[in-house]
């Protein structure tokens, strides 16, 4: 009797940890950024919900970058802006704009630290010369850089490069990846593997 | 000597023409470059690979600390490649090293700087600089001040 305890209890031991080990890889494995419910709560409990939203964010009267979304969710206690399926255009330092978009299905704005946050689906055009796609990107208007530490694909006239990890001046349109870079260098690759 | 000179002129001839038809074919078959870290650079419109670089097409295999593709200006084909530190271009047991290897396509030249030297085996050519003009299928290893060109060949019964 108690040799069959033992045994059941050794079993529901070896589930359990099973279990445990199953839901951390789980875990580990789980999508950077916030989960849907995070992201649907603010839209929610927004103070000031727009649907067909578009807003500029100027510096000294000039415009620095302008967000269009479909929806968007404000709330003025944490001075955050929450944008569904958005489209963002940036801007020189004379207000001009220059010919790099910007496009995710979500995106959050903290106005107070003027800094954007996109993920899922995030693709960058900088106007002929290249796509990047990446599932997660940061944008800081103080140097105009966008960064992410996720696997990146940049498609441009004549490579399409992989890696992880990138920096990317705005403004001069300078692209760094960080890590891991394997790039296939080849004519009409732009054309053909244009998504 | 002049066997053996004339030997290893044809020897660094046809490794050069095969690196370079190598990069020629990069015009119309991927070359696919591994590396850590990448920049893409403008004006002129570059691609620049750092950190164990290694290029790859068919059994050709180059291996440097840096690596400039450039790209013409408006097209997307390949106008020069500039790999820079530590530069070694592999092909079966053919192997050129030097500082640093340029592959001038418009001029259609390839040149071995910063102590070049083709080996195949255990022979090996060395100059200042070798350069190969494809086109008029001739080359050129220029000699250092003072220090002739070197070829250094082992006859079969030796290598044996």
């Amino acid at each position: 009797m108690i040799r069959n305890l033992q045994i059941r209890h050794a079993l529901a031991l070896a589930i359990v940890a099973l279990l445990l080990v199953v839901g951390g890889l789980v875990l580990k494995n789980l999508p950077r950024g916030p989960a849907l419910e995070e992201i649907r709560a603010p839209l929610q409990d927004a103070d000031l919900a727009l649907q067909a939203f578009e807003y500029t964010e100027t510096r000294a009267g000039r415009r620095q970058w302008t967000i269009e979304g479909d929806a968007a969710g404000y709330r003025q206690d944490v001075e955050e802006a929450l944008i569904e399926n958005l489209r963002v255009f940036f801007f020189d330092d004379a207000g001009e704009e220059i010919e790099v978009t910007l496009t995710a299905r979500h995106g959050r704005i903290d106005l107070a630290a003027r800094e954007l946050r996109v993920w899922e689906d995030v693709v960058v055009r900088g106007g002929n010369d290249y796509i990047l796609q990446t599932q997660s990107l940061e944008y800081r208007d103080a140097n105009k850089t966008a960064a992410t530490s996720e696997p990146v694909r940049i498609l441009s006239p004549g490579a399409d490069v992989r890696g992880r990890g990138m920096r990317m001046d705005v403004v001069t349109r300078q692209v760094e990846i960080l890590s891991e870079v394997h790039a296939l260098i080849a004519p009409q690759l732009f054309d053909e593997g244009t998504p | 000597m002049n066997r053996i000179a004339s030997r290893m002129l044809g020897f660094v001839l046809v490794f050069v023409l095969a690196l370079v038809a190598v990069t020629d074919a990069a015009q119309e078959r991927p070359i696919e470059v591994t590396s850590e870290r990448m920049e893409m650079l403008s004006a002129p419109r570059r691609v620049l690979f750092s950190g164990e670089v290694v290029a790859r097409q068919d059994d050709v295999v180059i291996y440097a600390d840096r690596m400039q593709v450039f790209f013409r200006e408006g097209e997307d084909s390949v106008a020069r490649i500039l790999a820079e530190g530590r530069v070694r271009i592999v092909q079966g047991e053919r192997t050129a090293v030097g500082d640093t290897g340029v592959f001038h396509r418009d001029e259609s030249i390839v040149v071995l700087t910063g102590n070049p030297r083709v080996y195949q085996g255990k022979d090996f050519v060395e100059g200042e600089e070798i350069t190969v003009y494809l086109e008029e299928e001739r080359s050129v290893v220029t000699s250092r001040e003072g220090v002739p060109a070197r070829a250094i060949f082992h006859p079969r019964e030796e290598t044996r």
